[in-house]
């Protein structure tokens, strides 16, 4: 299932830059309180997006307590010092963002959990099993953390009316 | 603080004629000076494994519940624990999944979002009431197994108990949840299962604690975890996403333990593998019989299918590919904690549609 953004719900930023992912960093670090509720994530998390022509985005978020540390750009193969990461077509995760966008959350088969399981567009992977297991130990609170683009495009949309 | 700094200036009787005894003023045989430093999360019990504190004995020297690292005194009561032995129930990460699993409790009264539930399609309702009473009646299943074996675990391995702990109250939470989102649209609790009586009976009634988070662990919430992420997909709305994302997390803490537990135990003595298969070879049978079971099937079929009308075009094939996952990640799971089962597998994986050269060869 994809869903089409509608006007008033995109996203300005591209998703295959890291602008994106220090603004969906600053968004969880603004709200302690969902954060703490779920509890502390300590992972380092990777996002990379296949490009046709052109070399894969790949980003990381350093996730550290209730909030995100850093994020890093890193080159595919480069990613010894994550934990698990999620890859995909570019299509793939611009579908992401755009259900969160039209949305104001991830639905149907769009979450992180369900393109995980299904495993046609986006997968999970990491060095080992361990790192693997953190996706699903912290699911919650990475689903959150994509969520938080919903937010990015009602904001965006206010700042430019 | 050594012993020789005796306290003469201290009474020897006490006021009502009993002999007093202020050893313990001179630190007995503790550590003095010795400060476990806080972290940034607070103060944690990695944090606290210092000096002789964090040092595990492959086996117990005594079977009270006198603190790890304490002075024990002579004469103090045995309490008859079976399970004296770290590889009876020590998991590498134990005590980082225990911190982990107090962080991260949530109240399945509040943390779900119960009022933005929708009214569904009724078919789709039966579908998900019939799904939330199986996982009502296995999941507390997974909180009186530790129960029951939680008493007979030597003290020394507290971390080990502690971490059982928050999983019965994991449990209990899941148990509550699901049986919350029954009855919280109109739809109640269905059919219960025989099938399902049957899996809970036999690992229940595991002959020993090893063979119990085996059947336990490493199969049966390995399985409640890949349903808790079919059921996640599958969710109608949000709030019912929401509800087994949050179950997932937990679930998934309970198979790290089980597994590294497993594979703690194999490597302390190999013979402990065949005693893990021989649990395997009943408990497979069983579940693949679970799987199988009529109103289960058709359940998640249908919320699959998101409604009957394309149950059979739609609900059966991806029920199948989603159950051939299912197994293929338990054997995977296996294989994490030193227990091959690819060529000894009760599953019928041909009918499941799963090669096993390809297993083996992964």
């Amino acid at each position: 299932m994809t869903s089409s953004p509608t006007s008033s719900a995109a996203l300005a930023l591209p998703v295959d830059s890291i602008e994106l992912f220090e603004s969906l960093a600053k968004e969880m670090n603004a709200h302690p309180e969902i954060y703490q509720e779920l509890g502390w994530c300590d992972m380092d998390f990777g996002v990379i997006m296949r490009r046709d022509a052109s070399t894969p985005f790949a980003v990381a978020l350093h996730l550290r307590e209730y909030g995100c540390e850093q994020v890093t750009l890193f080159e595919s193969g480069g990613n010894q010092h994550l934990d698990c990461w999620l890859v995909g077509d570019l299509d793939h995760w611009q579908a992401v963002f755009d259900d969160i966008a039209e949305n104001g959350m991830a639905t149907g088969e769009q979450t992180l959990s369900s393109l995980v399981l299904l495993a046609d567009r986006i997968a999970v992977k990491g060095h080992d099993a361990m790192g693997v297991d953190l996706f699903f130990r912290y699911n919650q609170t990475l689903q959150s953390i994509f969520d938080g683009a919903a937010a990015l495009a009602t904001a965006r949309q206010g700042e430019g009316s | 603080m050594g012993a020789e700094d005796a306290r003469s200036d201290l009474p020897e009787v006490g006021p009502m004629g009993m002999a007093l005894d202020w050893s313990w003023l001179r630190g007995v045989k503790s550590e003095w000076g010795v400060a476990a430093k806080p972290s940034a999360r607070g103060l944690t019990m990695m944090d606290i494994a210092v000096g002789s504190y964090g040092e595990i004995p492959d086996v117990a020297p005594l079977r009270t519940m006198a603190p790890r690292g304490s002075a024990i005194p002579e004469g103090v009561p045995d309490m008859g624990y079976l399970l004296n032995a770290k590889s009876d129930v020590w998991a590498q990460n134990v005590a980082e999944l225990y911190e982990e699993a107090v962080a991260r409790q949530w109240s399945a009264t509040s943390a779900i979002p119960w009022a933005e539930l929708q009214t569904l399609d009724p078919d789709v309702e039966h579908a998900m009431c019939q799904l939330c009473t199986l996982l009502t009646e296995v999941e507390m299943i997974a909180a009186d197994l530790p129960a029951k074996w939680l008493w007979r675990v030597n003290h020394d391995f507290v971390e080990a108990k502690m971490f059982l702990g928050t999983q019965i109250m994991d449990e209990m939470r899941h148990t509550e949840v699901f049986r919350k989102r029954a009855l919280a649209n109109g739809g109640g609790l269905l059919k219960a299962g025989k099938g399902t009586e049957e899996l809970l009976r036999t690992i229940l009634q595991a002959k020993s604690f090893t063979q119990a988070s085996a059947l336990l662990h490493l199969l049966g919430e390995g399985f409640v975890l890949d349903i808790f992420r079919q059921g996640e997909l599958i969710s109608p709305t949000h709030v019912e996403k929401k509800m087994f994302r949050m179950a997932m997390q937990d679930e998934a803490r309970h198979v790290a333990y089980g597994t590294m537990h497993l594979r703690q135990a194999v490597e302390a003595d190999p013979d402990v593998a065949e005693e893990i298969h021989e649990a395997l070879d009943v408990g497979e049978g069983v579940i693949a019989q679970l799987t199988m079971q009529p109103e289960v099937f058709t359940a998640l079929a249908v919320l699959l299918a998101g409604g009957t009308a394309n149950v059979e075009e739609k609900g059966f094939p991806l029920l199948q590919q989603l159950m051939a996952k299912m197994f293929t990640s338990y054997l995977a799971r296996c294989e994490r904690a030193g227990i091959n089962r690819v060529e000894r597998t009760l599953i019928p994986l041909e009918m499941m549609g799963i090669d096993r050269s390809q297993l083996a060869v992964a």
